[in-house]
């Protein structure tokens, strides 16, 4: 067998079947998250090599109870299976299931199985199953569906490298009926095998029932389908009740013959666990602990690594401004791309601590209870319990939080989930929060245990999210007198048993989210920080110039002892430059927010992504700097002075005034794109710019009025 | 090979689940207003209260909760309920599932 050959394989399994854990136990750190073709689906590849040296690709499709999608994510399932002539087809198809919840897991299997692929079956968490007192008998099970099975456990490695062995001679298909589609439609499978050239009766059986949704046929294929079934009179739903009967009464007799069951005393531990954690008072209140402490958590233990950061990006800076002689190379390295790079890197040690917790609780099955808990609530808000899911996510980045509503499968409540998610401050956010609050709030401790500043920061978050619950109940009895968006609406959710996190998975959680970050967010933002530092760096014709000698004549004139003749050298050059002239013409919007031009500089910058805000503001204070000066921004603005009062820029009235601002407002780019893809249409971005921008600007103004 | 007769199944199946339609819309209006407990619903079950489902009242739902593992003459058990009345904890098909009351009550019990 040739050693370049490549497999490629495809991971198809019920939620919580432990796919990822075995696609992480594959793959390593072999993968790439990317997207399905036309859709915004998270879609990860990742591969691996085998003894022989065969290359194999993996791809991990979405958690599914049945090849009958009942909402977007699942949809990709068969779309993907369907699709023959996509480059990435998988060869072999590998089944993962819940040895220890087998026939609700072989349902799906069997429905795989019926396409006519190659597959094989993979017995997961046999651990599990075998101390529920279940075994399985492989070999039986194997000789009575004709295909490979293997037994693993995705938590030790246990059985990877039987499956690995498999793969260097992958079974070929077989076309096989564990359920009769001819029992139903005879007529238009035939007809449909025929027009599409189909070997199985089962695929073409889901092709007449599916095509209304399928994005992987032309119109023309469509209207066809179309066409058959009304002209046979096949009406698809009223078949699929019987067929899943059918398909659990041959898994019955499957696993009578395969699995011996122990009497055994259940495993009690999930119910005395949820004896506390969906309790009436203790539930809420374990939640409410848990977030305290993740606020905490980003706040105080990522300071460690974010000093370090800071200090080694300023020591970088102060040995190429040694290197490189004074001039426009240096200042672009320094103040550019440097002063860039570090806003992007700071960034890491908060995103790698929130998306550890996220993983942890969704890898524990404490996710599935805050749905739990949280539904009856979230419904008062036009919202549902799956909508905590976009809306913690939304804690992290809009972005992926917006993706992620695709789990919920009633259109109107994922309209409402995709509009107020960007009120949940993001961690874009927290830097700016991070620096304001240290300017205005003093760092000391309440009660000798609670951080001031903390609790300040988890005010902001609340605020924010209590915003996008009312917002939500807005958007929600609008939608219901319009009756636009009509809903179909299941809850239904598994309630997995508690496990003990995988800590590995965890880490790859960790380590995508960091390198998402840093190469798709991180280029942006590198990119602005460089087109920001041109723009505050030149102006239109001999403007700077002519700014430069005005304001060195005047300080002679005035001598003012407060500020430093470079100083306001620098800040008339500034005002000359492209940026300054931006700001100013915003200035006339902002000022009764208190905010002056070089605020609506970074304003501006900050509609690209909100973290430009701390580059921007140190690209522009750092411009007054001499070459040994390279203190952080936060002294930078702290030493900032108001050019009226000659007091302080930042009082506490227009810190709190950019606090609010930058939680409501709508600054991001991204998530705009990301709205607009989701909900296929420009007015939902449109209605989110001007709601969110409109409700910043009130609630600043407001603000700024009371504090001042 | 394990055989089955499809056939059957699915005449009777599709007969049950016609009359199941037909039988439900009545009960359930039923015991919203003057017979509230004729007919046994998975929503009206005590905390740690087994029912056996005899079918589904609502068929968009019903394929859903077929998939998931509820089949007529399987065991279903009321676990507890969510802190504010709902959703509803079950233990059915050998795994906890979580319905909110409304669609508990289209799971009809003998």
């Amino acid at each position: 067998m040739p050693s370049n050959q490549h497999l490629t394989l495809a991971l198809v399994g019920n939620p919580n079947a432990g796919k990822s854990t075995l696609f992480n136990l594959l793959t390593g750190l072999r993968q790439k998250v990317g997207n399905f073709p036309g859709v915004t689906v998270e879609k990860k590849i990742g591969t691996f090599s085998l003894e022989s040296g065969k290359q194999c690709k993996l791809i991990d499709l979405p958690g599914t109870y049945s090849l009958y999608p009942k909402s977007l994510d699942e949809r990709v399932v068969f779309d993907t299976l369907y699709n023959y002539v996509a480059p990435d087809y998988p060869q072999l198809i590998i089944v993962v299931a819940d040895a220890s919840n087998l026939k609700r897991n072989l349902l799906l299997f069997t429905q795989v199985a019926d396409l006519g692929l190659p597959v094989v079956l993979v017995l997961n968490m046999i651990d599990v199953a075998s101390r529920a007192g279940i075994t399985i008998d492989e070999q039986i099970l194997s000789k009575s569906l004709g295909l490979p099975v293997i037994k693993l456990n995705s938590r030790n490695g246990e059985g990877v490298g039987q499956l690995k062995k498999l793969l260097e001679n992958p079974p070929t298909a077989v076309q096989r009926k564990l359920f009769d589609t001819n029992v139903f439609a005879p007529a238009l499978v035939a007809e449909v095998k025929a027009e599409f050239g189909l070997k199985s009766d089962y695929l073409a059986f889901h092709l007449a029932q599916q095509y209304g949704g399928m994005t992987t046929i032309t119109e023309s294929q469509r209207q066809w389908l179309n066409d058959a079934t009304t002209r046979l009179g096949f009406t698809g739903q009223s078949f699929q009740a019987a067929e899943t009967i059918a398909r659990y009464s041959v898994i019955s007799k499957l696993v009578a013959s395969a699995v011996t069951l122990q009497e055994q005393s259940q495993s009690r531990w999930t119910y005395r666990l949820d004896n506390y954690f969906v309790h009436k008072y203790w539930g809420f209140a374990i939640f409410m602990g848990i977030l305290f402490l993740l606020f905490q958590a980003i706040y105080t233990w990522a300071s460690y690594p974010m000093d370090l950061i800071d200090f080694g990006m300023s020591a970088l800076s102060d040995l190429v401004k040694a290197i490189l002689p004074d001039g426009p190379v240096a200042d672009l390295i320094t103040n550019g791309v440097l002063a860039g790079l570090g806003g992007v890197l700071v960034f890491i040690p908060q995103i790698a601590i929130l998306f550890a917790f996220i993983s942890v609780l969704e890898e524990t099955g404490y996710m599935a209870r805050v749905v739990f808990i949280m539904d009856r609530l979230m419904r008062r808000f036009g919202l549902n319990g799956k909508s905590v899911v976009p809306l913690i996510s939304g804690v992290a980045c809009a972005v992926p939080a917006i993706m992620s509503t695709r789990g919920i499968d009633n259109q109107r409540d994922r309209l409402v989930s995709i509009f107020v998610t960007p009120l949940m401050s993001c961690s874009a956010r927290l830097p700016v929060f991070t620096v304001l609050i240290a300017l205005v709030v003093p760092n000391v401790h309440w009660l000798g245990l609670f951080n001031l500043q903390g609790l300040a920061l988890m005010g902001l978050y609340l605020v924010g999210f209590f915003s996008a619950l009312v917002s939500a109940k807005v958007l929600h009895s609008i939608l219901v007198r319009s009756k636009k968006v009509e809903q179909t609406s299941f809850f239904v959710l598994e309630l997995p048993p508690y496990k003990v996190p995988k800590w590995s998975n965890v880490g790859y959680t960790i380590v995508n989210s960091v390198k998402s970050f840093v190469f798709e967010a991180g280029k942006v933002i590198l990119a602005i920080s460089i087109v920001l530092w041109v723009l505050a760096s030149y102006g239109p014709g001999d403007s700077i110039e002519v700014a430069t000698s005005k304001a060195q004549a005047s300080y002679v004139a005035t001598s003012d002892s407060a500020m430093s003749e470079a100083t306001v050298v620098q800040a008339a050059k500034l005002e000359a430059s492209y940026a300054g002239r931006l700001g100013k013409l915003i200035e006339p919007a902002i000022r009764p927010l208190g905010f002056d031009w070089k605020i609506g500089i970074a304003l501006v910058t900050s509609f690209a992504a909100r973290e430009v805000f701390i580059g921007t503001m140190s690209t522009i204070y750092s411009l007054g700097d001499d070459a040994e000066n390279t203190q952080g921004v936060l002294a930078r603005m702290q030493a900032e002075r108001d050019p009226e009062t000659g007091g302080p820029m930042y009082t506490p009235a227009l810190a709190f005034s950019l606090l609010v601002f930058y939680l409501f407002a709508m600054q991001c780019m991204s998530t705009l794109a990301v709205t607009y893809r989701e909900t296929n249409s420009w007015q939902w971005p449109m209605a989110q710019l001007i709601y969110m921008t409109g409700l910043a600007w009130i609630a600043s103004w407001l603000v700024f009025m009371a504090l001042s | 090979m394990v055989m089955i007769d499809f056939w059957s199944l699915g005449v009777t199946l599709q007969l049950r689940i016609s009359l199941d339609k037909t039988g439900l819309t009545k009960s359930n209006s039923q015991s919203n207003s003057t017979m509230p407990n004729r007919q046994k619903l998975a929503s009206t079950l005590k905390q740690g209260e087994t029912g056996v489902i005899d079918g589904f009242s609502n068929e968009g739902l019903s394929l859903k909760l077929l998939e998931m593992g509820l089949l007529p003459g399987s065991e279903i058990t009321l676990v507890r309920s969510a802190p504010m009345g709902d959703p509803l904890y079950f233990h059915v098909a050998g795994y906890n599932l979580s319905l909110r009351k409304d669609e508990a009550s289209t799971v009809l019990l003998r």
